[in-house]
């Protein structure tokens, strides 16, 4: 079983990395979006490797869901299908530029990660009955809680005000 | 749920709930083809299929033959890889709420406590394999066909969202077995009249059925976003939108219906009582589309925006304010 | 419960909802400005009056103590000097004036609980309500013939704050992972040991600390600054170079003050070399620019530089030091921006060359410009002066030879570009074009700012003593 889950791990890891690396690196912008579904849904399996369901539910309800339907609606009104993007060429010193970079970083984190000391967590929160869930959003967490619907009110604001520029002119 | 704890046993079970699952799909998808076309015929004074088998019942099968016979066209400037997912990603979010839907009290894959929100999830992708199918196509009616649909599911995502949280709010569990257990003496669409009301239709829209089924309108688009689908690719999508509407309709049916509950249910008898109560409803479906023209765009808009979504508002705060009373 | 906690949050978000139904109507705009001005300055006085109050509020995610309710009153302070500098709003779209109050409003109240929070999550979303509100604001600005660059600079803040946001939140999610706990006091027990055997703390922490690295403009984030500052209206502009990073600066005093003053060991070397690459890039590059709101953006870069110095001295006298500096430069700052928008009258921006002549234009306002001007560059009686002084104490004290001799060569280096913007509006012109007229209660928010740079300078005592009690509470 232990065998199972490891391998499910590696499974989630590759999926989110595969979905990372096609939205980056796409073409055609609806490429694009469809990795970064990918990518989520491989985040939410990996939420699921760490024993929490809910939160799995919540990425694939919110992410893939509702935000990438979001950006889909938003490519629909914008773009035309299969319209390709300009091929950016990489020259041969931005390709050795990102090696050693990429190299440079890549030692550092393993020197870092090998030092530091890596302790697992206490216990692990299993509830996730509507109780627990309703009260640590609105007892524990309520300030985050209410600052985000705030974020949302100001970004939905300001949305419709810079799409539509504001009030008609004279109407004051 | 728990997946540290899983034994071999579980996973047993899994795949033969997920076997036993594609096959209702499948069977599904031939019975509910056959009624709809025998239905729409009765209403419109014809025959329907009388050739194969006694009353043509054997119609949908050869179809099926047929349809898988068939050569697979991927048009020429459509986005082929994609093209050739979209139908496949189609197929699975429908797939996975039968897994946790609650067929009687002992005949459920996997009873889990999220189960709501499980099904909820997991449909929710639908939406993208539609806009997926119609964009990759490359095709100006496909495209309108899936522009239409994905504007029409985040409008209905809003209203079934809200009805389902008022049952919620009094169950307290968004498990489904027990939300059935909640309904033992009285069902939900006797509490939530208005929550029950609000479900079905925003439900018939969101399964882009008639009176709502602008994306597939073929008076103005053809077939929508599978205009340019054929063979096997076709038959997934009317298959998924088959499995589509029986989910909905047992989802109706566990929350609002009583599930499983009726006289001699005991612990597997339910089952006749759970599918009698959703092919009730999908029989209703059909009969809506045959009878009701189908609504404009904007209505269609006015409806969810307007209507649905400040009622549900309305009788969500109701809700709360007299399970916090009580 | 006592009330008198959460005064200063609730004055804000009043005057926020008021804003917001205030922009549903179609008011005229006077009426507006002054109900604006009004409430702003109720939340000042609420802000002073809830000075000395302590509570822990949220189930520990809010904390009242000295050090936020100071911060709260230079935010509120802030925020009405900004209103009230930007009397007619000429540089913002007419049609955008309404919600331009509320979300400068917003914007604020997010400092404003940023300066309280005490809780990773909570301190990351209420950085994200003052920037989302920035993020519309910026784009503002009045389109006019010559100048189309806010859509550019709106663009551009957006994708940095994104990008900064995003690494703050990696950044936190190692340290969650490491020390178990988003709460700041549960980490500071655990902080200082893990500081020595985890090096991967170190790594989180940076990254956490990229956000308000972002805020305050400093070194490896520093990027938009000169082309925002540039893009966005003169009065936005003010408020984008000083209130935030009075907000960012408290945070940063919370962080490294988690260390419990001990050795911050190999952190202490990369916010470091932070400092002065912030200092030598923003004064070199400074010392170039026509265009004077690029000029105090390269500025304000190098200041954070010199902040950072006063904060790693990890102590009383740098933290109350940083206090002081911050406080000192939002005054000078704002003292320049009021210049800048009163000399670009109809919102464009102001290059070295539109100052020519400015004493005989409006004495006032080269007076301003000139107080303020000084006051940056460090030169004696300006609370800069104080400023700088109380730095290179602080940083001798810890024996911080290198970082004050930088320092030291830096100061020299800006006072030339602060000179010459001196020198650009007293310098003796033929034809020094129309003279410019202020209101009365124009002319008094200049007079006002002039002696508060001055006040401040010449008794620091008191100032200092008052930060020294704010920062007290935190070790």
């Amino acid at each position: 079983m232990n065998l199972m889950m490891e391998v499910l791990f590696f499974g989630f890891v590759v999926l989110t990395m595969t979905g990372a690396l096609l939205a980056v690196r796409a073409k055609i912008l609806m490429h694009g979006v469809l990795g970064l579904a990918v990518s989520l849904l491989g985040v939410a399996g990996l939420y699921l490797y760490l024993g929490s369901p809910f939160l799995t539910l919540m990425q694939v309800l919110i992410y893939v869901g509702a935000i990438c339907v979001v950006l889909v609606f938003g490519i629909m009104v914008g773009y035309t299908p299969n319209e390709v993007a300009e091929k950016v060429p990489m020259g041969r010193n931005a390709l050795l530029g990102l090696l050693a970079s990429g190299s440079a970083a890549f030692f550092l984190m393993v020197m870092v990660l090998g030092r530091t000391h890596w302790v697992p967590a206490a216990h692990r929160v299993g509830d996730f009955s509507i109780e627990h869930v309703g009260e640590s959003l609105l007892l524990t967490w309520c300030l985050a809680f209410e600052m985000i619907s705030v974020v949302l009110l100001i970004a939905i604001v300001g949305a419709i005000i810079l799409a539509r520029g504001g009030r008609e002119e004279g109407s004051q | 749920m728990d997946t540290m704890q899983m034994t071999l046993y579980d996973v047993l079970r899994m795949v033969i709930a997920f076997l036993l699952v594609i096959t209702i799909v499948f069977i599904n998808a031939l019975v509910m083809g056959y009624l709809e076309r025998k239905v729409a015929a009765k209403i419109q004074r014809r025959w329907g299929p009388m050739e194969v088998g006694l009353q043509g019942w054997l119609q949908m099968v050869l179809d099926g033959v047929k349809i898988i016979a068939k050569q697979l066209i991927v048009p020429r400037d459509a986005d082929r890889v994609v093209f050739r997912v979209a139908p496949l990603l189609s197929f699975t979010p429908v797939v996975l709420p039968f897994l946790v839907l609650p067929f009687a009290k002992n005949l459920v894959g996997r009873d889990i406590n999220l189960g709501l929100i499980f099904i909820i999830a997991v449909s929710s992708i639908n939406v993208l394999s539609i806009f997926v199918a119609g964009w990759a196509s490359n095709n100006k009616y496909s495209l309108f066909g899936a522009v239409r649909s994905v504007s029409q599911n985040i409008a209905y995502e809003i209203p079934i969202l809200l009805s389902l949280l008022s049952v919620v709010l009094i169950t307290h569990t968004y498990s489904m077995q027990g939300i059935v257990a909640a309904q033992g003496t009285v069902w939900f669409c006797l509490v939530q009249p208005v929550a029950c009301l609000i479900y079905l239709v925003s439900a018939t829209a969101e399964t882009n059925r008639a009176p709502f089924d602008l994306p597939e309108a073929e008076s103005e688009l053809t077939a929508g976003y599978h205009t340019e689908y054929s063979g096997f690719g076709f038959s997934l999508f009317m298959i998924a939108e088959y499995a589509n509407m029986f989910i909905v309709c047992a989802v109706a049916t566990v929350l609002f219906f009583g599930g499983w509950h009726g006289p001699f249910s005991g612990e597997y008898l339910g089952v006749l009582w759970f599918l009698l109560k959703v092919f009730l409803l999908m029989l209703t479906m059909i009969w809506v589309r045959w009878t009701y023209p189908r609504v404009r765009f904007d209505q269609l808009m006015n409806l969810a925006w307007k209507y649905l979504i400040p009622f549900s508002l309305v009788n969500l705060l109701l809700t709360a304010l007299i399970v916090k009373c009580i | 419960m006592n009330m008198l906690i959460f005064l200063p949050e609730l004055a804000l978000m009043t005057m926020a909802l008021v804003l917001f139904f205030a922009s549903l109507a179609s008011w005229d705009f006077k009426r507006l400005y002054g109900l604006t001005l009004a409430m702003s300055a109720t939340a000042v006085v609420c802000a002073v009056a809830s000075w000395g109050q302590e509570g822990t509020l949220f189930f520990g995610a809010y904390r009242v103590d000295a050090f936020s309710q100071l911060f709260k009153i230079f935010i509120t302070m802030g925020l009405f000097v900004v209103l009230a500098m930007g009397e007619g709003l000429s540089g913002i779209e007419k049609r955008l004036q309404p919600e331009y109050f509320f979300f400068v409003t917003v914007s604020s109240t997010g400092l404003v609980f940023l300066t309280s929070a005490v809780e990773l999550i909570t301190i990351f979303i209420s950085l994200e309500v003052s920037s989302f509100a920035l993020y519309v604001v910026i784009p503002f600005r009045k389109a006019g013939a010559q100048h189309r660059e806010q859509m550019e600079a709106g663009i551009k803040y957006v994708l940095f704050g994104a990008l900064s946001s995003g690494i703050s939140l990696f950044g936190m999610s190692y340290v969650f992972g490491l020390a178990h706990t988003t709460y700041l006091s549960e980490l500071a027990t655990v902080v200082p040991g893990l500081l020595t055997s985890s090096p991967m703390l170190i790594v989180g922490l940076v990254m956490m600390l990229a956000g308000f690295f972002f805020k305050l403009a400093m070194f490896p984030m520093h990027f938009w600054a000169p082309d925002v500052y540039q893009g966005a209206a003169n009065e936005t502009a003010g408020f984008v170079a000083t209130i935030p990073k009075a907000a960012a600066v408290a945070l940063l005093i919370r962080f490294i003050s988690l260390a419990g003053g001990v050795d911050l060991g190999d952190f202490n070397w990369i916010l470091a070399a932070f400092a002065v690459f912030s200092m030598v890039l923003g004064n070199l590059s400074a010392l170039v620019q026509e265009d004077v709101k690029r000029l105090l953006a390269y500025s304000s870069i190098a200041h954070a530089g010199y902040v950072m110095v006063a904060l790693l001295c990890v102590n009383l006298l740098g933290f109350s030091t940083a206090i002081y500096y911050i406080a000192g430069y939002m005054m000078m700052n704002l003292a320049c921006f009021y210049v800048v928008y009163h000399v670009g009258q109809d919102g464009e921006n102001v290059t070295l060359d539109n100052l020519a002549g400015l004493y005989k234009r409006s004495p006032l306002l080269a007076l301003v410009l000139a107080v303020g001007a000084f006051g940056m560059a460090g030169i004696p009686p300006t609370v800069g002066f104080f400023g700088k002084f109380f730095v290179f104490t602080a940083a001798i004290q810890k024996s911080l030879y290198a970082l004050v001799i930088i320092t030291v060569i830096n100061a020299g280096i800006s006072a030339f570009y602060y000179l010459k913007l001196v020198r650009a509006a007293y310098s003796p012109v033929k034809n020094p074009g129309e003279t410019l007229t202020l209101g009365k209660p124009a002319s008094l928010l200049g007079v006002a700012l002039m002696a508060a740079i001055l006040l401040v300078g010449i008794f620091p005592q008191f100032f200092m003593e008052v930060a020294e009690k704010a920062v007290g509470t935190l070790m």
